[in-house]
């Protein structure tokens, strides 16, 4: 036996120019401890074999230490067989399972009666109480998501997870949906702009999914969570699948309910259904190049869809559908030259075109936009074990986006079929013209003749992260992680307006009659009109971030992890401005105690805190562009006459001041395994995200009231916003969990999560002052600024989720059961020096109420709560085609066909309080699988 | 398996202490004391406290334009307002004595200078009012707006409002307060930083609260859309403030915006049990000469040739006008410019009474 490595190693393992780690960990750990049952006494020598189908290069052997422990570092997820074997005796085996990020404790007791069942194989085990850290969340894997009916999209399903809510970037657990990482093969994809995620994957390559929701090591920096994919690697046995996925209008329920929120289907409505479909065929291949040497799996993924608005108000024309067209390929090549090195290569690519994609009923075909996104991301890895003490990895990885915005008639062709020849609306909407100006009629909140503007948006990520991994003892037993992460962006942006300038039109009434159109003598509806003139400009970031964090036993029932990081990250525009540069520490310490001490019942408690050294989202913002002019309408002089300008040299400010954006998280969680393979927890979670990035007005100067606006500081009357982080920009989240997560044998799978939890205070959006929703804005308009204080937008106060599947001789029924209350929202008056309904008169989460002017009149507005439940059923004909899965499913979303309202106007206009969106109606997915 | 008592207390704690932590993350409560609510809301206001042009659904439409007057040969601005509502068809508009008056708290009425906000509130330290302060405080924060305890409402068809523009004023002397800081009636009464005299709830009664002693004084001050844009004659804004003769003050944590007239005089001789304005004289030409066409048309009030007998500050002042008017001398050559140049024999009564408040004389 070699001899224990003590920590002296750990200064040297950081000076090594290639000590390597993972942003993310993609893989499992063994461990444990064997004794002699009757004594108790430590088994030193015993040999641990492991071997698995994801592990390349043959089996992983080790031998138990002098205190008869042991441990397996660095094992791809998967089901493996561990083989016990001691000199002179049979060897005894056991099947685990090793979850992604996870350490799998096996203690084994040995005896001679054990002994005598030696060659028996024991059932699949899976530890889930996590005995060795405090992170919370859990994995989601590929066969579990093969057992119910899901979107078929990563960023989907992580709503499956205890405290997840929001969208397709989630908010976890408080945090924005801006706060999260996201990374794909320890590679981050996470968007180096808007810090969402930037890329997408086909779903067939996703292996599985760790969805860290709290809790984090320093090797993390998240002020939100982290979703760390893992994909499929090649195996030493060739498979080739392929999948073909149907949604159709044909099979599915129409939404055809009215406008009140207590309002049902209309029976007596007749309108055609607009179409809706999908079609998804993935195709993979993965298999060995040399056996136990070098793997490969090859996915390519082309999803087309398209998706109609039902045919409503407020213009009452068809909306052209949206066509979208994805093509995701994703290549993954794993070579082991030996057993102490792993060299991993993976590339993806998924780009995506999109027609027609504002789908609101507020405008005609040719008012429509067209987006095209996407790009190529590949990370290579080198993995290499040093001995049973000490290895190392070393990740570098690219990534190239794009997004593409701009009018349909620009990038594609103007689908005017609905209307054209009705005569309804002027001959300008039946061809593009891509001089002509976009006018908004705020009477309506309709869009005529043009689309937004045209962008293009590129980023480049370059990443290099070696790290280090370290066991040995010192007073007690240590394991620990040392690593540097780094990361370069760049961004740049073009925009230009269509025609140069754009029209916000109000008071001339709704429709096309109420713009302003002096050119025909039609100026009722005049009010502002915004010239602005092309513009590109260009950012560039970069950040070094060096973390320990040490898994430290004392002793078999106290744990303590202690960790950190240090941050750098500094961003420059255009103009060579330092916009920001941030340093943070990020202390990690967290407390394990092992109450039963057999690893079943664990009590943790945790403290971390993580920084936001990087994002570009400022410096993209706090860069050069030309000076837009907002004029406003002159009744008198029946011309436009200059009101205010933004942008320019001058139309935005740095502030060097304020701390670093940052989150204070402090987890509880108690987790007990309470049957075979099955664990309940209960976590509570605080956490504080400080100092939120934002943008300041600072120039105008508005009335007592925030209605106009009278004066400007500097005396010329522009808008001028600075970009800083106010320490009064925070939310704070008070969740507590119940989760219960149980696969007792193979054929069942369930998991039920209960969240209740509150979310507050004024963060609410980032730069909404700039990103042109200035409605949601708390450092526009200072007069409004405290009405900002409130529960957030993404509050859910109760939160349940199950996910359950029983599978049987081919056949399988799953189903996902998610139920949220009801979202805040915040009722918006009329501002009118913006013309539009910017203004608050209560708090966010609120309405004033029935007595506009009495404060006890205020009460809580929130969206009506959700129930969505979704429905595979499945059949394998296996048992009839013998080597071949043949697998038909159908999945059906919203089995219940509930029509709960998930979006309502929140203007002070005599609609306030419809319906503007429902949950989806029910719908039937066909499926065929076929795996051979 | 039994989970082990340790276990169970843990987990007690950890579901009970969380439970009433989140009971406790009710960020409105935050809010308790005496918080600016933010700008009164004007929906229900009568059409004429929401300024020309207004509309109650979009705050700010509305326009209030002082209008030029002459006084005894020199200029000064008013804004007429007719009487409306109730009051307008009362057969005594003048008598206050059957209209329930809300009250008005004046802070420090006789230690101020007409027409301005008290100054003997604690400011800030280092408070200094400049461009950075007007953008980032609502009101200044070296100054206490006055509190109102009604606001103007409509009735229900519209037209028969009740509402008087005129308070009961209840004197507040500041002792310490901080400024701004008190922003309603209830949080008002219940200051020990402020002194008034206070008039306990009758014994027994329910639903009613201690309330300021009225000081006898009536003022006019006429609540309006605080978003509303008001100018001075001709359109004229503050150079400071670039605002208009309005002034702010609070109503039940509400900021509120008013047209400050004054004082408004008693009649001496009121006939017993009532109590009446005492009103000056407000006249305006007959005939006025239309500069496009260049001949002679019908004038009415507010064309900038009305005549007032006083001006604000003067012994007789009262915001409250009878209104006259009078056959100019010859239109042609010019208007009067004193009550005295007018002909007496040419003087009709109209028989109407409005509003006729003049802005503080400092900020004219």
């Amino acid at each position: 036996m070699r001899r224990t490595h003590s920590l002296w190693f750990v200064p040297l393992a950081l000076l090594a120019p290639l000590s390597a780690s993972a942003v993310g960990e993609q893989d499992g750990r063994l461990y444990g401890v064997v004794t002699d049952k009757a004594s108790s006494a430590p088994l030193p020598g015993a040999r641990i074999s492991l071997s698995g189908k994801s592990l390349i290069g043959g089996p992983r052997r080790v031998l138990t230490d002098e205190d008869g422990s042991y441990q397996v570092v660095s094992l791809p997820p998967g089901s493996y067989d561990v083989e016990l074997s001691y000199e002179g005796a049979k060897p005894l085996r056991r099947r685990v399972v090793i979850r992604q990020g996870e350490s799998f404790p096996l203690s084994i007791a040995w005896s001679i009666e054990e002994l005598s069942e030696a060659t028996k194989v024991i059932v699949e085990e899976r530890k889930m109480t996590r005995p060795d850290t405090t992170q919370t969340g859990t994995v989601l894997s590929a066969d579990q998501q093969a057992r119910i009916a899901t979107s078929r999209r990563y960023q989907d399903i992580v709503q499956q997870v205890a405290g997840v809510s929001g969208g397709g970037n989630p908010n976890i657990k408080g945090a924005m949906d801006s706060h999260n990482r996201y990374l794909v093969d320890g590679l981050d994809i996470t968007d180096p702009v808007t810090n969402t995620f930037s890329a997408n994957i086909n779903f067939d390559s996703v292996e599985s999914i760790e969805v860290m929701t709290g809790g984090a090591e320093a090797q993390y920096n998240s002020l939100g969570g982290t979703i760390n994919l893992v994909t499929t690697a090649g195996s030493n046995e060739w498979k080739v699948s392929a999948s073909q996925y149907v949604n159709h209008q044909a099979l599915s329920v129409g939404q055809q309910f009215g406008t009140q929120v207590y309002q049902g289907s209309r029976p007596f409505l007749r309108i055609a259904r607009p179409p809706q479909s999908g079609y998804q065929t993935t195709v993979n291949v993965g298999g060995p190049i040399a056996k136990n040497k070098l793997w490969v799996n090859l996915s390519f993924e082309y999803l087309r869809r398209e998706s109609s608005q039902p045919l409503g108000p407020t213009l009452g024309v068809q909306a052209p559908s949206q066509l979208s067209d994805r093509f995701l390929t994703r290549l993954k090549l794993t070579y082991a030259p030996s057993a102490k090195h792993r060299l991993t290569l993976s590339v993806s690519a998924d780009p995506a075109y999109f027609q027609n994609i504002n789908q609101d009923n507020l405008r005609l075909g040719v008012a429509e936009d067209y987006q095209r996104q996407g790009g190529v991301f590949s990370i290579v890895q080198w993995d290499y074990f040093h001995s049973e003490k000490v290895n190392t990895n070393l990740q570098a990885g690219v990534q190239y986006s794009t997004v593409d915005v701009g009018p349909q008639g620009y990038f594609g062709t103007v689908d005017a079929s609905a209307y054209r020849g009705m005569g309804r609306f002027s001959a300008a909407n039946e061809s593009y013209d891509p001089d002509r100006p976009q006018h908004y009629n705020g009477d309506d909140g309709t869009y005529w003749y043009q689309g937004g503007s045209l962008t293009f948006d590129k980023r480049y990520t370059f990443q290099f992260d070696p790290s280090v991994s370290v066991r040995g003892k010192l007073l007690g037993r240590h394991e620990a992680k040392f690593g540097i992460q780094s990361r370069v962006i760049y961004h740049s942006f073009d925009q230009s307006v269509p025609g140069g300038t754009s029209y916000s039109d109000i008071g001339g009434g709704p429709g096309e009659r109420g713009l302003c159109l002096p050119e025909i003598g039609q100026t009722q509806g005049c009010n502002l009109r915004t010239d602005s003139p092309a513009f590109s400009n260009s950012q560039v970031g970069f950040s070094v971030g060096a973390f320990a964090q040490d898994r430290w036993q004392i002793t078999s029932f106290l744990r303590i992890n202690p960790g950190f990081r240090f941050d750098y990250g500094r961003t420059q525009n255009s103009l060579g401005q330092e916009v920001s540069s941030l340093f943070g520490f990020g202390p990690r310490i967290g407390i394990l105690l092992d109450l039963t001490q057999d690893g079943k019942t664990l009590f943790t408690a945790y403290y971390g805190r993580s920084n936001e050294v990087l994002s570009l989202l400022a410096a993209a913002y706090a860069d050069i562009t030309p000076t837009s002019t907002t004029l406003r309408w002159d009744t008198d002089k029946k011309d436009f006459v200059p009101l205010r300008t933004s942008g320019g040299a001058e139309g935005f400010k740095l502030d060097p001041r304020g701390n670093t954006p940052h989150t204070d998280e402090v987890t509880l969680s108690l987790r007990r395994e309470i049957l075979e393979n099955s664990v309940a927890s209960v976590d509570y979670t605080y956490k504080k995200v400080s100092n939120i990035w934002d943008s300041l007005e600072v120039n105008q100067i508005w009335d007592p009231t925030g209605t106009r606006v009278v004066d400007h500081v500097d005396g010329i009357p522009r808008q001028i916003f600075q970009y800083s982080r106010p320490d009064e920009n925070w939310r704070t989240y008070h969740g507590i969990d119940f989760i219960f997560e149980s696969r007792p044998r193979q054929e069942w799978d369930l998991a039920v999560a209960y969240t209740l939890s509150f979310l507050y205070g004024p963060g609410a959006e980032q730069f909404a002052q700039v990103s042109g929703s200035q409605a949601l804005g708390q450092y526009y308009n200072p007069r409004m600024t405290h009405f900002y204080d409130g529960f957030l937008p993404e509050d859910r106060r109760h939160n349940l989720k199950l996910r359950a599947s029983y599978s049987y001789k081919g056949f399988l029924a799953g189903a996902f059961l998610n139920f949220q209350s009801g979202a805040p929202r915040t009722k918006r008056f009329f501002n009118q020096n913006e013309g539009d309904y910017t203004n608050r008169r209560s708090p966010s989460g609120t309405d004033p109420g029935q007595n506009p002017n009495d404060v006890s009149s205020i009460a809580e507005v929130r969206t009506p709560s959700v129930l969505t439940t979704d429905l595979r059923i499945a059949y394998d004909l296996h048992s009839l085609l013998q080597k071949v899965h043949l697998q038909i499913s159908a999945d059906l979303f919203n089995v219940f066909n509930l029509d709960a309202p998930t979006e309502i106007e929140v203007r002070d206009v005599p609609s306030y309080g419809q319906v503007r969106a429902r949950q989806q109606p029910l719908r039937l997915q066909l499926g065929i699988q076929l795996s051979y | 398996m039994r989970v082990p008592s340790t276990s169970r207390f843990c987990f007690g704690a950890l579901v009970i202490l969380p439970l009433l932590t989140g009971l406790a993350c009710n960020p409105f409560e935050r809010r308790s004391g005496s918080y600016s609510a933010g700008a009164v809301d004007p929906v229900r206001f009568p059409a004429p406290y929401l300024g020309e042009g207004g509309d109650p659904k979009r705050p700010g439409s509305g326009r209030f334009q002082y209008v030029t007057a002459y006084s005894r040969g020199q200029t000064v601005a008013y804004y007429p307002l007719r009487l409306h509502g109730e009051q307008a068809k009362a057969s005594d508009p003048l008598d206050l004595s059957k209209v329930s008056l809300p009250l008005g708290y004046h802070f420090d009425p006789t230690q101020t200078p007409d027409g301005q906000d008290s100054a003997r509130c604690v400011a800030p330290p280092d408070y200094v009012y400049d461009q950075e302060a007007r953008r980032k405080d609502a009101l200044r924060q070296d100054r206490q707006g006055n509190i109102f305890t009604a606001l103007p409402t409509e009735s229900d068809p519209p037209g028969q409002t009740t509402y008087v523009p005129v308070v009961r004023e209840v004197a507040v002397s500041s002792l310490r307060n901080p400024c701004q800081d008190s922003k309603s009636e209830e949080d008002l009464v219940g200051r020990d930083d402020v002194s008034l005299q206070r008039v306990p709830p009758p014994e027994g009664s329910v639903g009613l609260s201690t309330t300021g002693r009225p000081s006898g004084r009536y003022l006019l001050w006429i609540l309006i859309d605080p978003a509303a844009e008001v100018l001075f004659p001709g359109g004229v804004l503050d150079k400071t403030t670039q605002l208009g003769p309005q002034r702010f003050g609070w109503f039940n944590q509400y900021l509120t915006g008013y047209l400050d007239g004054g004082v408004i005089p008693i009649a001496p001789l009121s006939p017993p049990g009532t109590t009446q304005m005492a009103t000056q004289r407000l006249l305006y030409p007959s005939r006025v000469l239309d500069t496009e066409s260049g001949m002679l048309v019908p004038g009415s009030l507010g064309e900038g040739f009305d005549l007032l007998e006083f001006r604000r500050g003067e012994t007789g002042y009262s915001p409250i006008c009878r209104v006259y008017s009078f056959e100019p001398h010859d239109p042609l050559l010019g208007f009067e410019k004193s009550i005295a140049e007018v002909d007496p024999l040419r003087i009709t009564d109209t028989g109407e009474v409005v509003y006729c408040p003049q802005p503080p004389a400092e900020s004219r």
